[in-house]
């Protein structure tokens, strides 16, 4: 019993990883409605960016971060002008083949430039448990959770208040609409896809230093975010970010009872949320 | 609109042939072994364009019924000693009953949501396969699945283990499944399912029953996907939970798509010639991967109707420049 | 004028050439098949280091009748269907007459159904599923001991020093780690201690915060783990950073040099039940260690002791048998007695080794020291 607050908070710091890489997808999916199988690997190029940086070309962990994010947000901005302006007419057949494909080729891009071995990024705290309130953590994982709850805020402010947050908006729900009224698709686009890169890019560089980086991550990472989308809805960022959550504190308590699948915790909601709420728990109704 | 390339017959024949005293012509078992693994993935690769290219429904949990089918081989085989003639039909039937239950839940849905159904499907199939050690061995795999033996007193002895033999075997099973599969494609029930790709709500307006020809399609599909586990098994003599790997899957699909995805012939072409390749492409093991997915983007965006298309385009250039040469 | 020369030469200086070949050695075909590619590529790689030296050292002293070996290595990756391609390749296209590796024991599980049908010996140095030499492939050598030999010779000593009665488990999520979770429950078991907890996590586990807090809970004694590189090094320092008390075991990477780079100190107290330790003082280690850091820079750990192993095996074999047939190979191979690094290896009629030292270590200021040994009796 007294265990539960140690599983929940635990449930939480993987949670918010998977919101930020969840985020991006849902914006791409449901601006866009190409499905990004190749979105994990933006998370494991921000952990490798950032791991290259800051271990090799010794920089301090900070500004490796905004470095790392910002060179993955290029890379974004790279594939949407080639690749997926292509994918946006054509069917779901090619875009889903087409980005797994770019999944694999990153993934044994990344391989062959920095092996196989795990790497660690050096947290810039000091390492060690920190215990508070009888909950064990670490001040990487602290720092997960506060940045995640910084960035959903700073998301949910632009979206509401900005000019650029507002177009989105817009182009999400209508997009045709949108476009009459003189939104620019086009570059809509191209920031939403660098946005959404960026976040998962932080994710990875924030779990890089709790956990380890590796070219197999990124594929891990794609069909998290995948299920998180379909569990929180592909209509809203919030459905991304409760949906992540929610898969983390499921996961976290699923261990509890059977801790060898306990990924299929998160396959098991997918199959009830795609049979009872076939737009996601937070989705619009059809 | 038949999709399927037309073969002229000395070509058809001429291929018959050579797969005919293929042992003679190869030396090492080695090439055979490749042989025969082509042969396999010409099932499962013909058995997911049915699926795919012709039905139009993009499933990424194919090689979970290879698996199925597989395991439920190996297992009747080790506890029951159930021989190859029986498993080929019942790993068949095994992964056909798999997919018509999982198609009760997932062909409601379409897109994305029905690839990644298919997706955690293939997930579910490997965790149980690698944590019901029980049943399964886990990681440890099940070794000894002996090929038969054919014994008819007075008659014939045949013992299976003589890689010649097998591959014989192999050849026969295989033809005998793409000649079904291109039966169903080049029949009703395949120009139903060209309709539910095409167009589904036209197709259901112009009163195709779209659910009931989707589950055709993914339980044919299935039943292929499973026997081809059933002649894997018993020649390979070990599986193991890399079977549900997304890899395998991935292979298929590029096999599919680099043959020329809704032609049934496309994906021979696809399987033989991606199941030599690595073999070939041995020293570029680093590189093999990147490379192979980059030609599946590139095959993706720019050539998505494959060799087949490609051939078929060439041949009605050719043509065309003739009678404009002639004009 | 010509410049081929002309076709009577060439006839002529056909003999001649026959005759040169005909004299020259003959290479003697040895094959391996490791992981180079995949997630334990660079076990893998040092696994071929080791091996690489064996083959030198039989190669610079002369070979057999001057017959040097011509060691060819294919990547199995781990794979079983591509480890059993692998070996397909070299024994029926390459002709090798003795067969080394799968490294993984799923892949060598598959690869030995290969060495029976072709009749080729197999020596695996690493494989340690149990049911390898179960199977009744008399062309099958497995030199490393398993897990239950390990938990067999040191669970008295473990419990010694876990000063209590209550183990937990937390292992990684294959048959190695899992076996280990049968193994030493059982050997644990019978000196007195009771099993509270077994966690299994999966190999690309990150997070481990939920299976330890599980282990937490249960309050043992002593903790049994099996880890290999990264997640040896997360498990211990998940470990400390969620105060675990328990006393510490481990097999696996807990003594390799990327893990005391990985965690240096936060190791220390973790026992480890290693098949090899480079300090281990018997005079083949110490040439072997001396050998090994002069070629490759590097202190050699149980990867590659165990790939020097497979192939000083094999090579030992040649000598003792002077053919190079791969029945009378594997016959030399079931009498032999090798002088390994970690002692002299032999093998009994289910072709698993024996008679070498294992060792339980203590890790210290990030080094392995020796804290007990045990010699291997012939199992039965």
């Amino acid at each position: 019993m007294d265990f539960i607050p140690q599983y929940l908070f635990n449930g939480l710091v993987v949670g918010c990883s998977y919101a930020l890489i969840a985020v991006g997808l849902t914006a791409i999916f449901g601006l866009m409605e190409i499905a990004n199988f190749a979105h994990g690997q933006f998370y494991m190029l921000g952990a490798f960016f950032a791991y290259w940086l800051t271990r090799i070309a010794g920089l301090d962990f900070w500004t490796g971060l905004a470095a790392s994010v910002i060179g993955v947000m290029l890379v974004g901005v790279l594939l949407e002008r080639t690749l997926f302006r292509f994918l946006r007419g054509a069917s779901l057949s090619s875009s889903v083949l087409a980005t797994i494909a770019l999944s694999i080729f990153l993934e044994n891009l990344a391989l062959n430039i920095w092996g196989p071995r795990p790497q660690k990024i050096i947290s810039p705290f000091e390492s060690g448990g920190i215990e508070l309130l009888g909950i064990f953590t670490t001040p990487d994982r602290l720092s997960m959770l506060f940045l995640t709850f910084l960035m959903v805020l700073i998301l949910h402010v632009c979206l509401r208040h900005t000019h650029t947050g507002k177009a989105i908006r817009a182009t999400f729900q209508q997009r045709e609409a949108a476009a009459l009224v003189g939104i620019n698709i086009d570059h809509l686009y191209t920031l939403t896809f660098a946005v959404g890169a960026g976040l998962a890019a932080l994710a990875g560089v924030l779990l890089g230093t709790i956990f380890v980086v590796q070219p197999s991550m990124g594929g891990v990472a794609t069909l998290k975010a995948f299920i998180v989308v379909t569990l929180g809805g592909a209509s809203s960022f919030a459905g991304g970010i409760a949906g992540g959550l929610l898969l983390g504190l499921a996961e976290s308590f699923g261990a509890i009872i059977a801790p060898s699948y306990k990924d299929a915790v998160g396959f098991i909601l997918v199959i009830l949320v795609l049979l009872y709420k076939p737009n996601g728990l937070f989705g619009k109704r059809t | 609109m038949k999709a399927a390339a037309r073969l002229s017959s000395p070509l058809l024949l001429g291929t018959i042939g050579l797969l005919l005293i293929l042992p003679w012509l190869i030396g090492a078992e080695y090439y055979l072994h490749i042989a025969i693994t082509a042969l396999v993935f010409v099932i499962l690769a013909t058995s997911l364009d049915l699926l795919v290219g012709y039905a139009g429904l993009l499933s990424l949990g194919h090689t979970a019924f290879f698996a199925f089918g597989a395991y439920a081989a190996a297992l009747l085989y080790l506890h029951f000693g159930v021989p190859l003639w029986i498993t080929l039909f019942v790993s068949g039937g095994f992964a056909a009953l798999i997919a018509w239950l999982l198609g009760l839940l997932v062909l409601s849905v379409r897109g994305h949501r029905f690839v990644i159904m298919t997706l955690v499907f293939a997930e579910m199939g490997r965790l149980i396969a690698y944590n019901w050690t029980d049943l399964t061995h886990g990681q440890v795999g099940l070794p000894g699945i002996r090929p038969p033996v054919l014994s008819i007193p007075g008659l014939v002895h045949i013992d299976f283990a003589y890689r010649p033999a097998y591959y014989y075997l192999a050849l026969f099973v295989t033809v005998a499944c793409v000649a079904i599969i291109w039966r169903i494609a080049d029949s009703p029930v395949g120009w139903r399912m060209l309709a539910l790709r095409e167009n589904e709500r036209l197709a259901e307006a112009s009163g195709v029953d779209t659910q009931r020809i989707a589950t055709t399609a993914f339980v044919v599909s299935a039943f292929f996907a499973g026997l081809a586990g059933s002649l894997y098994a018993h020649y390979n003599g070990f599986i193991s939970p890399d079977l549900f790997y997304f890899s395998y899957t991935t292979t298929m699909l590029i096999m599919v798509y680099l043959g020329g995805k809704g032609t049934i012939i496309g994906p021979v072409i696809g399987a033989v010639l991606f199941t030599i390749l690595p073999e070939a492409l041995r020293v570029t093991a680093n590189f093999r991967l990147m490379t192979f997915s980059l030609i599946l983007l590139l095959l993706v965006v720019f050539a998505p109707e494959g060799l087949v298309g490609l051939i078929g385009k060439l041949r009605r250039r050719a043509s065309a420049g003739e009678k404009a040469g002639n004009a | 004028m010509s410049k081929r020369p002309r076709t009577s030469t060439m006839i002529a200086s056909l003999p001649l050439l026959f005759t040169a070949w005909s004299c020259m050695a003959e290479p003697i075909h040895i094959g391996a098949v490791y992981p180079l590619t995949g997630a334990v590529a660079e076990d893998g790689a040092v696994v071929l280091k080791g091996a690489k030296l064996a083959v030198k050292i039989f190669n610079d002293a002369g070979g057999l009748n001057g017959d040097k070996i011509d060691f060819l290595v294919e990547d199995g990756a781990c794979i079983p269907a591509q480890s059993v391609a692998s070996a397909e390749k070299l024994i029926s296209a390459n002709k090798v007459v003795a067969l080394a590796g799968a490294f993984c024991s799923s892949s060598t599980g598959a690869t030995m159904d290969v060495a029976l049908r072709y009749k080729v010996p197999m020596v695996a140095g690493i494989s340690t599923a149990p049911n390898l030499t179960e199977r009744g492939n008399r062309y099958l050598f497995r030199i490393q001991a398993t897990s239950q030999m390990l938990a067999d010779a040191f669970a008295s000593k473990m419990m010694q020093i876990a000063g209590g009665k209550k183990v937990a488990f937390l292992v990684v999520n294959d048959d190695w780690g899992r076996s280990i979770a049968t193994c030493y429950k059982t050997s644990l078991e019978r000196e007195g201690a009771q099993v509270v907890s077994t966690q299994i996590f999966d190999t690309n586990e990150t997070d481990l915060f939920s299976y330890i807090t599980n282990v937490k809970r249960a309050e043992p004694d002593a903790i049994m783990m099996a880890a290999n590189t990264q997640n040896a090094i997360t498990v211990t320092e998940q470990l400390r950073q969620m105060n675990v008390k328990s006393k510490l075991f481990g097999e696996g990477s807990f003594t390799a040099k990327s893990y005391y780079d990985a965690v240096g100190k936060k190791g220390d107290g973790i026992g480890g039940l290693m098949p090899y330790i480079s300090s281990f003082d018997n005079p083949v280690n110490k040439q072997f260690v001396e050998m090994y850091k002069a070629a490759y820079g590097e202190i050699p750990n149980n990867n590659a002791a165990a790939g020097f192993e497979e192939l000083t095996i094999i090579t030992n074999a040649l000598k003792t048998s002077g053919k190079e047939e791969p029945e009378a190979l594997r016959d030399a191979i079931a009498k032999s007695s090798t002088p390994g690094p970690s002692g002299e290896i032999k093998f009994n009629e289910k072709g698993q080794g024996y008679g070498f030292t294992v060792f339980l270590s203590q890790n210290e200021e990030a080094k392995a020291e020796v804290a007990a040994t045990a010699q291997i009796d012939k199992p039965n």
